[in-house]
């Protein structure tokens, strides 16, 4: 089964969208960015409303420039929408920082009207977007070599299309596995959630070990795929 | 082994989880593993291996020019993703219909997948065709491509074309070669097909004395009579091909030696056919000599030696040519064949040539066994200005005093151009009317 191109160029078109569109609600949700809203309203006071439209279309407009004309900066767009995103994520800090290290910048800590839920699924859905974009990026490119080099285009266009459905798949399975990976280490925060409150700098070890042990397995993955 | 695309997201992971770490921020945490899980996923999902290819095509007599068909049988046992495959084609192969360089999806269960290309032979020559070359990649390039080749080298024979010769046998005239058809050898392996009986003389085999014959017959001396068989093969045909590498001009197909080749093959088959013994020498190659001899495998020894036939860069050795073939000359006095372009500099060594055959077999007035086959070069390259036809009619102009020469020497010139006549036409217009 072959697809035609403007499909999946309007499928990354899409994913962009998403992307920008979350990043623009995580932003918006923010009190800094209501204290910003706040301050514009007392000098162009008609334009308020329409700054977060504003925020998401330059976004948008950045991310189809870079990605879909350019075909680089997928890693530029996506740390840009992840600068929006982070007033809201480190609103959901355990350990205050600014406290911690008695530095009191902007006044008081992140706050965001996002409840952990909705920012967790706003933030899977950014970098679940960032990789079908990479990958679809990656698949075009291929696509485009093999056919500068020849080859059949409609077995190309089937090999390009099934490459997507993987990726879909791999997609969910991912999520899936990310999501099980998440509960279950929830599961254990709330089972040993008494025992490390009493260690200082608990989180720090515990989580140190969980790095140290998933690069393990995955040097471990790696090295043995090697012969 | 990763790729760079892999090594990405695990780094991207590692950052993110040493942040969220760091915060004990559980969005970023969550955000991290994502990538992770992809990586892991993808490093399962193994990349398709376990090629096999068979190669099938039809392995008759290939000739320039042809087209041949080659199919492809492939099974992909295991993995999933996309394979390549690519046949490289030897030079002077032109890809007709089809591809060789084939992309197909393996998907979870074993495939079966068959592909065919044709192909056209241009040149003569033996060519090698190397395996298949296959490479699979893992489906989003997580991991490094597997590559390997299956099947087995094949060697493609690719012979001369050999060109319309016939007889004409419903139009009268008279042919400037002294060579009729029915010439038989007088010198030669004698086979068992009776000729007559004729008195014998010393030194014939007792075994050949026609006993019966001797005894009916009634003549006083009581002379023994043999019998007399006819010898192998008509007489001889001797072929001078011109190698050298002047001769080159045109295109790497189409060039004037290739022409060369191409009469050499059709006379070497035509006079075969008709049951003459056929010997050649490749001059200004640095000489090659194949003996004279009759039959189907003679023809398949002189054609095998074209195919592999290279320029020399010598341009002067057809006296020497003639030097080292003298005894064959002396011996059957063969019809002398000289394959070569008159439009060179060095043409004078053709016409010294002549002459040499002239003192060899001459010594009659009739007309010499010796044929010219002039393969002209100025019209084998494609003619785009007024001025190119007008350098062709120089060098034809050129050519001309050296064709008289030859014909005063009483060699008998065949002016062929390619292009313009076939093989046979330029034949035909040998003849005279009568």
């Amino acid at each position: 089964m072959r697809i035609s191109n403007w499909v999946f160029q309007t499928a990354e078109a899409m994913l962009i969208g998403i992307m920008s569109l979350c990043g623009t609600i995580t932003l918006a949700s923010t009190k800094l960015f209501t204290s910003f809203q706040q301050s514009i309203k007392l000098h162009v006071p008609g334009v308020v409303s329409y700054i977060p439209l504003i925020i998401g279309v330059v976004l948008f407009i950045i991310g189809v420039f870079l990605i879909m004309v350019k075909n680089k900066g997928r890693g530029f767009f996506a740390v840009l929408v992840m600068l929006l995103s982070f007033p809201s994520i480190l609103s959901f800090d355990s350990l205050d920082l600014f406290r911690f290290f008695k530095l009191d910048l902007i006044g008081a800590k992140f706050t965001t009207s996002l409840n952990s839920v909705e920012m967790t699924a706003l933030a899977v859905v950014i970098i679940t977007c960032y990789l079908l974009i990479n990958f679809t990026s990656l698949l075009r490119k291929s696509r485009n070599d093999l056919s500068k080099q020849g080859a059949d285009l409609s077995r190309t266009g089937e090999v390009y299309f099934k490459s997507h459905l993987v990726l879909l798949q791999m997609i969910a399975i991912a999520l899936v596995i990310a999501a099980f990976i998440m509960v279950f280490a929830l599961g254990i925060e709330s089972v040993s959630h008494v025992a490390l409150a009493r260690l200082q700098w608990g989180f720090f070890f515990v989580g140190l070990g969980c790095v140290l042990l998933i690069i393990g397995s995955i040097y471990w993955i790696t090295s043995r795929r090697k012969c | 082994m990763l790729t760079k695309y892999s090594l990405k997201f695990i780094t991207i992971f590692i950052f993110s989880l040493l942040i969220g770490l760091i915060l004990g921020n559980r969005i970023i945490i969550a955000m991290s593993l994502l990538p992770v899980s992809f990586i892991l996923v993808g490093i399962i999902i193994e990349s398709p291996g376990d090629v096999l290819i068979q190669k099938t095509w039809d392995s008759s007599r290939i000739w320039v020019g042809d087209i041949i068909e080659i199919k492809y049988e492939v099974t992909v046992n295991k993995g999933l993703g996309p394979v390549f495959l690519l046949q490289e084609l030897p030079a002077h192969f032109a890809l007709i219909e089809g591809n060789n360089l084939q992309i197909f999806w393996k998907g979870w269960q074993p495939r079966n997948f068959t592909f065919s290309y044709k192909i056209c032979c241009t040149k003569r020559g033996i060519y090698n065709f190397l395996p298949v070359k296959w490479e699979s990649n893992q489906v989003l390039k997580l991991t490094q491509p597997h590559q390997g080749e299956s099947g087995e080298p094949i060697e493609i024979q690719v012979h001369p074309k050999i060109l319309n010769i016939r007889r004409v046998r419903n139009l009268k005239g008279i042919s400037s070669v002294p060579f009729p058809v029915n010439d038989m050898a007088k010198i030669g392996v004698a086979t068992t097909d009776f000729r007559e009986i004729r008195n014998y003389v010393y030194g014939d085999p007792i075994k050949n004395i026609n006993w019966k014959a001797t005894a009916r017959s009634s003549s006083p001396e009581m002379w023994p009579l043999t019998n007399e068989y006819e010898v192998e093969g008509k007489k001889t045909v001797w072929l001078f091909l011109d190698s050298a590498g002047e001769l080159e001009i045109g295109t790497n197909i189409n060039n004037a030696f290739e022409y060369c080749i191409e009469a050499a093959n059709a006379i070497t088959y035509y006079y075969i056919n008709q049951g003459y013994r056929v010997g050649m020498y490749v001059f200004n190659g640095g000489g090659e000599l194949l003996y004279p001899d009759a039959g189907k495998k003679q023809f398949l020894k002189i054609s095998r030696r074209l195919l592999g036939l290279r320029t020399g860069t010598r341009n002067d050795e057809f006296p020497a040519a003639i030097e080292k073939s003298r005894q064959y000359i002396l011996g059957n006095t063969p019809l002398c064949v000289i394959i070569t372009g008159l439009d060179s500099k060095h043409a004078d060594t053709i016409t010294a040539g002549v002459k040499q055959l002239h003192q060899m077999l001459g010594r009659r007035r009739r007309r010499l066994p010796i044929m010219v086959v002039n393969i002209a070069g100025y019209n084998i390259m494609p003619t785009h200005r007024e001025y190119d036809e007008n350098a062709c009619a120089l060098l034809k102009l050129k050519t001309r005093p050296t064709i008289q020469q030859l014909r005063r020497s009483g060699a008998s010139v065949l002016d062929w151009s390619p292009f313009k006549e076939s093989f046979g036409t330029a034949l035909i217009k040998q003849m005279k009317g009568r």
